[in-house]
């Protein structure tokens, strides 16, 4: 079979896969969040609220209804892209989604893009210097990577905004936005970005740049690369033309995964520097038991993490044919 | 190469860094900017159930007065906004409202009594499920709740209206305060679409400010309303919400100037802020309390809807021991760091009138409490922990997650009971989890809060009637308690009543009440004129200055 017709095959075959699992899934969230204990109605519970209203909420919400109604009519509202209503923000569940996904969307494409090209350059540091240097780095980015992510966050507003002041301590824009020319709006929302990726990034760039050294050592000492050294070709050419070339694929299917994590939200990120992301917006729907918004935050991040893993497979199949042979494979066991 | 990696790195970050505001730029803005902690979902008045929203949609909706606490008197005093005049006939059941005759909406209609009529039609219509609906008992309701507008209201003319009551119903200035609705705008809309709309509503308003910008999720901005009532040449020119989730951030912009307004501050937090010269501190005594809730019924039993005393708390002398076994001073002066002071009633001190002060009641002392145990029958077991009847003095201690002071608090209790020979389990609860139990009675003991309304409710909280008043969690029921709610409800010796419930609450206590917790107020000192008072220190934002 030739190879564009075996890639297309397997996709749809994935594809379809992919579907099977999210329709299970959804389904174990459907139910798992309406048997876990809360009330998704405890915001109408109030001294000052009539009971009247409780009931006329419930009601409207159909939680009077058997759940296996409420479920069908889940599915039939599913089939017809209607993922209902949030009983928070008492509007469409896909709205509010797409409402809060570009910021997201931006951070972690942001993220991997930082995280891909400052592991490419800190592994090649390593690779150019002595032992002692290398060390050093390794060293510098285990006490990193071993650091939570509010620390390093919180050390960042610290030294930038609070100590030096020279970035902002959160939000996306200033209060005079508005007021701003367009150069100046992408420049204030640049700035109120600076270290929510920085934080966002840090983690992935440690973890990259170390499957990166490994890889580039490991095909350091592969003979293609020997019989260049030794035809006297330039280390830098052979680095960047040869040796990063044939290392990065795994690079790639782990940016798939990462980035599929990552559009799923930095919550904690997103909570220290007061950024309306994914990733709160989940956690707030399942905290207030907002069952719609919970069941479409769910189907979201899975279908991230799917997406971006077929994706990285699509570029890695692209760039290194090699892969091809023994993704094959595995697909056909 | 490495050069070049090198200037790669480190180009982006001096691109940015120079650009960045110093705080001498952030202060001279023209707006105030204020830190808020949760992001509005709506700013229609129908459906606001978040403090914040509440705040800033009492700027762009009041009803037809506004108030100023009156220390004094305890009574909020009413400040026209949309009407001139208000008469009350002899015995209550109608009022006759006099609009300002040159009031208009920020579009340039003009304000009348139909778009009064048409706000409380709204609130009262099921279907439109507002905030409001079923609270309307002092009006003429039809079967499915909502006012009959023709028994209720009587259009003299365009400013004038005649509103008749119930008969048997005990109206006040806050049954005809709600917030009063631009009719023109709102009727575009069918009912279904009312709660979802956001930057429709709020841009036709009456109050001292409109609505300028929405950025969903991050601020809202609003602009003086120069045709408001309120409208003066000194007034703000711009106020601007900006959500802050994390506190601590908030409190970091405060410090860097890039909010100028945060409030609900911790203790400890606002003695740092101190030492910022640019920022003011100012806190206002309290209407929040903290609580120890003793179930005083069995609750397994009061699922089968049977009420039996509980095997440990049912009896008052047990829960004033209780309340004497614990350090309760500790926790103000160490924890509130002063901000805050011991309740031992729901009354707070904010109602200067009719506060009693009982400071010297129920104080800590865990030989006392220990004494009361044992003349109750509560003996020392072989394992050191009270005995009675085979029973132990051990329970759960519930309290909801994330709330330090609720932790600090709770650790406190378990050591001070443990003294008397009491076992206290700690478990801690996510807060939707812990609500739903707490209100479903589930729980023996737990620690939370309540905030005070203003006017004062009692009945709710305290009332014998445990179906009807929900929110008497504890269920307590105490008959002098009902007489005396049934007196203050009808104004009966007001002061002599109140100071009795206060006094029969120290006597038999329905549970530990803990501490009040001062409203901390922290903004930069450009902002002048801010009157932090019990109704919240944004009511009268407007008459803010910089």
């Amino acid at each position: 079979m030739p190879m564009k017709k075996n890639i297309s095959y397997i996709f749809l075959k994935r594809f379809l896969s992919s579907i099977i699992l999210l329709f299970v899934l959804l389904s174990l969230v459907f139910i798992l969040v309406r048997l876990a204990p809360g009330d998704p109605i405890l915001r109408y519970i109030s001294p000052e609220l009539s009971q009247d209203l409780r009931q006329e909420i419930i009601e409207q919400f159909a939680l009077n209804r058997p759940l296996i109604e409420q479920y069908y009519n889940f599915l039939i509202n599913l089939f017809n892209g209607d993922f209902g209503t949030s009983f928070i923000f008492r509007d469409s569940v896909m709205l509010v989604i797409l409402s809060h996904l570009p910021i997201t969307f931006f951070l972690a494409t942001a993220a991997i893009i930082l995280q891909f090209i400052f592991s490419i350059l800190i592994t090649f540091l390593i690779f150019k210097r002595d032992k002692k240097g290398s060390t050093f780095i390794e060293t510098l980015m285990l006490i990193v990577y071993s650091l939570p992510s509010f620390v390093i966050a919180i050390f960042l507003v610290v030294l930038f905004s609070v100590w030096l002041g020279v970035l902002p301590t959160g939000g996306l824009t200033s209060s005079n936005f508005s007021s701003l020319s367009e150069f100046g709006k992408i420049f204030d929302l640049a700035k109120h970005l600076v270290l929510p990726v920085i934080t966002i990034s840090l983690p992935g760039i440690i973890v990259y740049t170390k499957y990166l050294t490994d890889e580039v050592s490991n095909t350091a000492t592969k003979n293609f690369v020997l019989k260049l050294r030794l035809e006297g070709k330039s280390p830098n050419k052979i680095y960047w033309k040869n040796i990063l070339r044939n290392s990065i694929g795994p690079l790639i299917t782990i940016s798939g995964v990462e980035f599929g994590m990552l559009l799923g939200g930095a919550l904690i990120t997103e909570v220290v520097f007061s950024i309306p992301g994914f990733g709160q917006l989940s956690v707030n729907a399942v905290l207030n038991r907002d069952y719609p918004l919970v069941t479409g935050t769910v189907l979201f991040s899975a279908l991230f993490v799917i997406l971006s893993n077929l994706f990285a497979d699509l570029i890695r199949l692209i760039i290194d044919k090699t892969y091809y042979k023994s993704f094959l494979s595995n697909e056909k066991n | 190469m490495k050069k070049k990696i090198l200037v790669f790195l480190v180009a982006p970050v001096l691109f940015l860094f120079p650009s960045c505001t110093s705080d001498n730029e952030e202060n001279d803005r023209d707006e105030v900017v204020i830190a808020i902690s949760s992001s509005p979902q709506s700013l229609n008045p129908m459906y606001i159930f978040d403090i914040n929203e509440g705040i800033i949609t009492e700027l762009l909706f009041p009803g037809i007065f506004l108030y100023d606490w009156n220390e004094l008197t305890s009574e909020l005093d009413p400040i026209p906004v949309l009407v001139e005049n208000w008469e009350w006939n002899i015995d209550s059941n109608f009022v006759v409202l006099k609009f300002f005759d040159d009031l208009k909406w920020t579009d340039g209609r003009k304000i009348s009594v139909h778009d009064y009529i048409f706000s409380y039609h709204l609130y009262s219509d099921p279907s439109a499920q507002s905030r409001f609906y079923g609270s309307f008992q002092d009006f003429n309701l039809n079967d499915d709740l909502s006012i009959n507008l023709a028994e209720t209201f009587t259009v003299i003319d365009s400013v004038t209206l005649k509103i008749k009551f119930a008969i048997g119903s005990n109206p006040s200035k806050f049954s005809i305060d709600l917030p009063v609705l631009p009719k023109h705008v709102f009727e575009k809309f069918p009912k279904e679409q009312l709660s979802q709309l956001k930057d429709e509503i709020g841009k036709v308003t009456s109050g001292p400010f409109k609505l300028k910008e929405w950025k969903q999720n991050q601020s809202i901005s609003l602009v003086k309303n120069e045709n408001s009532k309120l409208y003066t040449q000194n007034n703000l020119d711009e106020i601007i919400f900006a959500v802050v989730n994390n506190y601590t951030s908030s409190i970091s912009m405060l410090k860097t100037g890039e909010v100028d307004f945060v409030w609900d501050l911790r203790s400890d937090d606002a003695i740092d802020l101190r030492n910022y010269e640019n920022l003011v501190i100012d806190a206002v005594r309290g209407r929040d309390y903290d609580y120890i809730a003793w179930n005083n019924i069995d609750p397994g039993k009061y699922v089968d809807g049977k009420i039996i005393p509980h095997k440990l708390f049912g009896s008052p002398s047990v829960r004033r021991a209780l309340t004497m076994a614990v350090d309760r001073k500790i926790i103000v002066d160490e924890y509130l760091n002063g901000f805050g002071q011991i309740c031992n009633s729901p009354i707070s001190p904010i109602f200067s009138q009719y506060y009693l002060d009982a400071s010297d009641s129920l104080n800590y002392n865990p030989s006392l409490a220990k004494q009361i145990l044992t003349n109750k029958g509560w003996k020392r077991g072989s394992d050191g922990i009270l005995e009675k009847d085979g029973i132990r003095f051990s329970f759960v201690l519930n309290y909801p997650s994330g709330n330090p002071l609720r932790e600090y608090t709770a650790s406190l209790i378990k050591n001070n009971l443990a003294a008397i020979g009491i076992e206290v389990k700690l478990e801690s609860n996510e807060p939707n989890i812990f609500f739903d139990r707490m209100f479903a009675k589930e729980f023996d003991a737990w620690l939370a809060g309540w905030v005070v309304q203003i006017p004062l409710e009692l009945e709710q909280y305290w009332g014998s009637d445990l179906e009807k008043n929900f929110a008497n969690v504890a269920s307590y029921q105490n008959p002098v308690i009902d007489e005396l709610i049934e007196n203050i409800k009808n104004n009966d010796e007001l002061v002599n009543s109140m100071k009795s419930f206060q006094l029969q609450m120290l006597k038999n206590p329905p549970l530990t009440f803990l501490f009040w917790i001062e409203n901390i107020a922290a903004y930069n000192n450009r902002i002048k004129h801010v009157d932090v008072n019990p109704l919240g220190p944004m009511q009268k934002a407007w008459q803010w200055d910089l």
